[in-house]
C-alpha cells in the first residue's frame, strides 16, 4: 500500500506538535518546578559568578513567556548548553555518542526479533503444551529482570570469571591501532564491514554480544508474548479456516498469511519498547563502559551535569517519537484497512 | 457404476469440552453423486456444520470422529495423514462459508489468495499463467471487472461480491465436491437468490457434488435435489426435496415446515417448536425427538425407531410415521 | 467496584499453576513488606548506619544467609527491609498515578468534545516520553529521596491510566444501558459515577495492581542511575548498586537484592500474563498494549 504525500505531511505536522509538547514539558520541569533553576545549571558547588552567568543564560530575570521563547529558539539553533563534565556543547557530545547507542540497540532488537517472533509463533501453534509454558515463562522473565543487575551478573560470570567474552568497551584499542581502522559513520560493525576490516569487525562483534543480549531481554519478551497472543487469535479466525479448507498448505497459511496479521501489532509493540530499551541502555552502557548516549547520560546523572541530562532527555524523546511515527507508517503499509 | 464422490457412513463425532463429552453427531449416513445436491437441514446446534467440517477433515482440535467412514472419491479420509488431507482439500473437495467477509484475510488481495491456491494446488509456477487462471475463475462466477476484483482487498468489496469471490476461489482448482455452509444466511434476500442461481449453474456446468448446509427451508426448495433432516445429531428423514417438503413424514420435519412464515396462511403469531434441543451429553434409548414431539407414542422414548424406506426413496426414522404409512 | 469481576479473576488464577505461582509470590512479598521491621535478624544492619569492621564481606552462611556487605551489615536483613520500601514505592506510585489519571480519563471520556480532546492531547504529550525518561528528568530536578522518587514515577505514569480509562469510558458511553439511563432522566453526574465509572474501573484497577511490579523495577533503575532513593535506605536497586564496587570480592551483595527484584516483579508479571490469557480478546489487547510491561 503506497503511503500518500498528505499522510506524510500530516504526520510531520503531528511530529512538530509532539516535539513542541516535549519541549513544553521539559521547560516546566527545568524552569518552573525548581525554585532556583540556576542552581541546577551552574554545576556542583557553583561560585556566585557562575550562578550569575547561569541566570543570564536562562534569562531568569525576564517573564516566563520570554524565557520559553528563548528556550525554544535556543533549542532550534542547537544551543543546548555546555556540559559541566566534558566542557563540550551538549549537542556535540550527543552527536558523538549517539551512533554507539543506536548500534547497540539495533543489534539488541535484531536479536530480540530473531528469537522472539518465531518462539512466540511456535507457542501459539503448540498452545497449552510444555513448549508454550516455557516460552511464556521465559518471555515474562525478560520483562521482569532488572537490566542493570543482569548486566552486572553476566559481566561478572561470563567475562570476569570465565573469560568467555569481553566485558567492557566497544572494541579493543590495539586492534584499531594495528589495523589503522578509521570510523566513518560511527557504527563500528558497519564501518569495519564495508572497509573489509574483519579483525575490527569480529572484535567489535565479541564486544557487543553481552550488552546487546542484556538489552534484548525486554523487547524479546515483548515480541514473543505479542506474537503468541496475536497469532493464536489469528489462527482461530474464520479466514485461517477458509484458507485451509480451500487447500492452501498449512505452512503457507501460518507463515505467510497468519504471520503477516501478527506482524502489525508486533511492530507496534516493539516501537513502544524501543523507548524502554534506550533507557535500559543508560544502565547497560554504564556497566559495560559502552561509550554511547547511555553512558553519557548516566555519567551526567551521577555527576549532576544538568544541561547534559536534559539534552539527553530531549534527544531520547525525539528519537522515540520519530520511531513511533515510522512504526505507524509501516503499520499502515502492512494493513490496507488503516486509512492514510 | 462409478462410486459417488462423497459417501458418509455411520458418522459419529464427539466434542471433548470442559463440561463433558458432547455427542454432536450420532451415526449419520448419506451420499452425494456427481451433479447432485444434497441439503443438510436442521436447527442451529443440530450438528450439521460439524458434519460439513468433518468431510473436509477440518474438525476443531477438541472434536473427534469416534466411528464411521467418510469416502471422498472412494478414499476414506479418516485414514489419511494430515499431509494427504491437505492434498485432497481444494483438489477434490472445497468449501464456502457463512460469513464471506471473515472468510478472507484482510491483509491480502483476492488475487493473492487465488494465485497462491493456483500455485500450490495446480502447480502453476508461472505468474502470468496463474493470473490468467485467476481472472478466468473470477469471471466464471459472474463478477464484473475481474481485474479490479483481483487487485481488491476484502474490505473494498461487498458481502455479495466476496461470496462470489469465495466461490471462485473454492472452485478454481476444480474440486468434485463443494460443501456450502449457510452461504446465503448473511446476505440480503436479493443477493441470496443470485448466489443460489450461481451455485445451481456451476453445479450443472461442472458436475459438482454439492453438500448444502442450511436451516432455511426456502433455500432448500430453491437449490436441492435431496434433503437430509437432522435433529440433535441424528438423521430423522431423507428423501427427494418435493417429497420431504410437501408430504413430510417425521413430526420434526412437519413442525419445521410449519415454522416457515407464509403469506398465504393467515396466522396471528409465528409458530415455533416447544422445548429446546436435548442435552447432547446424554444417550437416549428411544427417539431423541420424543420429549418435544406432540405425536409421541408410549414406546417412542423407550425404543429407537429404525430408519426405513416408508415410500420409494423417502426414508424416515419414526414409529408413528412408519405405522401410518 | 464490580466485585463479580474480581471473583472471576480470582477463580481464573486458581486454575493455572503459573498464575498461582505469581499469586503466591505477590502475597509473600506483601506479607514480608508489611512484617519486615518485626522479623529482621539484625535490625540495626537493616536500617543502615552501622559499621561492623570485623564482619566485612562475609560470604553466605547460616548466620548470614545472604552474606555481609562492605560495612559488615547483614545483607539478608537489608533485603527483607527492602521489601517494605519496595511496597511503599509500588503502592505510592500506582496510587498517586491513579489519583491523577482516573479523573483525567473519566472527564475527558465523558465530556468528549473540545475539553476531552485538549485533555487527551495533554496526556499524549506525556506519552511522547518513553517510560522512565520523564521520571529521570523529574528525579534529576527534584533530587534524591523516597518521596521524590514516588512523585517522579507517578507523574510519568498517570497518562497510561488516563488513556485506559478514556478508552473504557468511550466504549461504555455508547452502550445501550447508558442511553437508557439518559432517557429515564438520570443526571450526567449520576450516570458518570453510578453507571460508567464502576465498569471503567475494573480494567484500570487490575492493570494498576499488576503495574506495581514495574514500579518496583523502575524505582530500582532510578536508584542505579543515582537519582532514586538516598542511602542508606535499603531499597533493592540501591542495594545492588552499593554492591557493584565490590562485586569481584563479594558477589552476594549485589546478587541477592537483584534476585529479590526479579522474583517479585516476576510474580506480578506472571499474574498479569495469566489475566491477559484469561480475559476476553479485547480486554487482553488493551492490557497488552497499554501495559507498561
Amino acid at each position: 500500500m503506497p503511503v500518500s504525500k498528505e499522510y506524510i505531511i500530516k504526520r510531520l505536522l503531528l511530529l512538530v506538535l509532539v516535539v513542541f509538547g516535549v519541549l513544553i514539558i521539559t521547560f516546566v520541569i527545568t524552569r518552573i518546578i525548581p525554585a532556583h533553576p540556576e542552581l541546577l545549571w551552574a554545576g556542583s558547588h557553583p561560585t556566585e559568578e557562575q550562578l550569575e552567568k547561569a541566570r543570564r543564560q536562562l534569562h531568569l530575570d525576564k517573564p516566563i513567556y520570554v524565557q520559553l521563547y528563548y528556550y525554544l529558539t535556543d533549542f532550534i539553533k542547537g544551543n543546548w548548553g555546555v556540559s559541566w563534565r566534558t566542557k563540550h556543547p551538549v549537542l556535540k557530545d550527543i552527536a558523538t555518542a549517539l551512533p554507539a547507542t543506536l548500534e547497540l540497540v539495533i543489534v539488541a532488537f535484531i536479536m530480540a526479533i530473531i528469537i522472539g517472533v518465531p518462539l512466540g509463533a511456535l507457542a501459539a501453534l503448540k498452545r497449552e503444551t510444555w513448549v508454550d509454558h516455557v516460552v511464556r515463562v521465559v518471555s515474562v522473565l525478560g520483562a521482569s529482570v532488572p537490566v542493570f543487575w543482569l548486566a552486572l551478573i553476566l559481566q561478572l560470570v561470563l567475562s570476569s570469571w570465565l573469560g568467555l567474552l569481553p566485558g567492557a568497551k566497544r572494541v579493543d584499542e590495539y586492534v584499531v591501532i594495528e589495523t589503522g581502522f578509521k570510523p566513518i559513520t560511527g557504527f563500528i560493525l558497519f564501518d569495519s564491514l564495508i572497509q573489509g576490516n574483519f579483525a575490527v569487525f569480529t572484535n567489535a562483534l565479541k564486544h557487543i554480544i553481552l550488552p546487546a543480549f542484556v538489552l534484548s531481554m525486554y523487547p524479546f519478551g515483548l515480541s514473543a508474548r505479542m506474537t503468541r497472543a496475536v497469532m493464536s487469535e489469528v489462527l482461530n479466525e474464520q479466514h485461517t479456516r477458509s484458507a485451509l479448507a480451500w487447500g492452501l498448505p498449512k505452512r503457507v497459511v501460518i507463515y505467510k498469511y497468519a504471520l503477516k496479521n501478527a506482524l502489525a501489532p508486533v511492530i507496534a509493540s516493539l516501537g513502544l519498547s524501543f523507548g524502554y530499551t534506550i533507557i535500559g541502555a543508560f544502565m547497560v552502557e554504564l556497566v559495560f563502559v559502552w561509550p554511547g548516549l547511555g553512558l553519557y547520560a548516566a555519567m551526567a546523572l551521577l555527576s549532576y551535569d544538568y544541561p547534559a541530562v536534559i539534552g539527553c532527555v530531549i534527544v531520547v524523546a525525539l528519537i522515540y517519537t520519530v520511531i513511533n511515527m515510522i512504526v505507524d507508517i509501516v503499520h499502515s503499509m502492512i494493513d490496507p484497512r488503516v486509512k492514510l | 457404476m462409478q462410486a459417488k464422490p462423497l459417501v458418509v457412513r455411520d458418522l459419529t463425532i464427539h466434542y471433548y469440552t470442559l463440561h463433558g463429552v458432547v455427542k454432536a453427531v450420532r451415526g449419520v449416513s448419506f451420499a452425494v453423486g456427481r451433479g447432485e445436491s444434497l441439503c443438510l437441514v436442521g436447527e442451529s446446534g443440530s450438528g450439521k456444520s460439524t458434519i460439513g467440517l468433518a468431510v473436509l477433515g477440518a474438525l476443531p482440535s477438541n472434536a473427534r470422529v469416534v466411528s464411521g467412514k467418510i469416502l471422498i472419491n472412494g478414499v476414506n479420509i479418516l485414514e489419511l495423514s494430515e499431509k494427504e488431507l491437505e492434498e485432497i482439500r481444494g483438489k477434490e473437495i472445497s468449501m464456502i462459508f457463512q460469513d464471506p467477509v471473515a472468510s478472507f484475510n484482510p491483509l491480502f488481495t483476492i488475487g493473492q489468495v487465488l494465485s497462491d491456491i493456483i500455485k500450490y494446488k495446480l502447480g502453476v509456477r508461472d505468474k502470468n499463467e496463474a493470473k490468467k487462471l485467476a481472472l478466468k475463475a473470477l469471471s466464471e462466477v459472474g463478477l464484473p471487472d475481474p481485474e479490479r476484483i483481483y487487485n481488491s482487498y476484502p474490505h473494498e468489496l461487498s458481502g455479495g461480491m466476496l461470496q462470489r469471490a469465495a466461490i471462485a476461489v473454492a472452485l478454481a482448482t476444480r474440486p468434485s465436491i463443494l460443501v456450502a455452509d449457510e452461504p446465503t444466511t448473511m446476505l440480503d434476500v436479493t443477493l441470496q437468490a443470485q448466489i443460489l442461481d450461481l451455485l445451481q449453474g456451476l453445479r450443472r456446468k461442472l458436475g459438482l457434488a454439492l453438500l448444502f448446509i442450511t436451516h432455511n427451508l426456502g433455500v432448500v426448495a430453491a437449490i436441492c435435489d435431496k434433503v437430509l433432516v437432522i435433529y440433535a445429531g441424528s438423521v430423522v428423514e431423507y428423501g427427494p426435496v418435493d417429497e420431504v417438503l410437501l408430504s413430510p413424514l417425521h413430526p420434526y420435519t412437519k413442525r419445521l415446515i410449519e415454522c416457515v412464515p407464509r403469506s398465504s396462511v393467515k396466522t396471528s403469531r409465528l409458530k415455533y417448536i416447544p422445548g429446546s434441543l436435548p442435552d447432547l451429553r446424554k444417550d437416549y434409548p428411544g427417539c431423541i425427538f420424543a420429549p418435544r414431539c406432540s405425536e409421541a407414542l408410549e414406546k417412542c422414548s423407550r425404543i429407537a425407531p429404525k430408519f426405513v424406506e416408508a415410500k420409494p426413496g423417502h426414508f424416515v426414522a419414526c414409529h408413528k410415521a412408519v405405522k401410518a404409512g | 467496584m464490580a466485585l463479580e469481576d474480581f471473583k472471576i479473576i480470582l477463580s481464573l488464577i486458581k486454575q493455572n499453576p503459573v498464575s498461582l505461582t505469581g499469586l503466591v509470590i505477590v502475597a509473600g512479598f506483601i506479607v514480608v513488606g508489611v512484617l519486615a521491621p518485626y522479623i529482621l535478624p539484625y535490625p540495626e544492619d537493616a536500617w543502615g548506619e552501622v559499621y561492623h569492621l570485623e564482619k566485612r564481606f562475609l560470604p553466605p552462611s547460616l548466620e548470614h544467609p545472604f552474606g555481609t556487605d562492605d560495612m559488615g551489615r547483614d545483607v539478608f536483613s537489608r533485603v527483607l527491609l527492602g521489601a517494605r520500601f519496595s511496597l511503599i514505592i509500588a503502592v505510592g506510585v500506582v496510587g498517586l498515578a491513579l489519583l491523577i489519571g482516573v479523573p483525567m480519563g473519566l472527564i475527558a471520556g465523558y465530556l468528549g468534545g473540545r475539553v476531552g480532546t485538549i485533555l487527551m492531547r495533554i496526556t499524549d504529550m506525556f506519552l511522547a516520553f518513553p517510560p522512565l525518561l520523564l521520571a529521570i528528568a523529574l528525579a534529576a530536578t527534584l533530587g534524591r529521596g523516597l518521596v521524590n522518587t514516588i512523585i517522579a514515577l507517578a507523574i510519568s505514569w498517570w497518562p497510561w491510566y488516563a488513556r485506559l480509562v478514556y478508552v473504557q469510558v468511550n466504549s461504555i458511553k455508547s452502550l445501550p444501558y447508558v442511553d437508557a439511563a439518559k432517557i429515564i432522566g438520570l443526571s450526567p453526574l449520576a450516570i458518570m459515577f453510578k453507571h460508567v465509572l464502576p465498569n471503567a474501573l475494573t480494567p484500570v484497577t487490575v492493570q494498576a495492581a499488576l503495574d506495581m511490579g514495574s514500579a518496583i523495577l523502575e524505582a530500582a533503575g532510578l536508584s542505579f542511575l543515582g537519582v532514586g532513593v538516598k542511602p542508606p535506605t535499603p531499597e533493592w536497586g540501591l542495594l545492588v548498586t552499593e554492591g557493584w564496587s565490590s562485586i569481584n570480592v563479594a558477589w552476594w551483595i549485589s546478587l541477592f537484592p537483584g534476585l529479590a527484584i526479579l522474583v517479585t516483579v516476576l510474580g506480578f508479571n506472571l499474574l498479569a500474563d495469566a489475566l491477559r490469557e484469561a480475559s476476553d480478546p479485547r480486554l487482553r489487547r488493551i492490557l497488552l498494549i497499554s501495559g507498561r510491561v
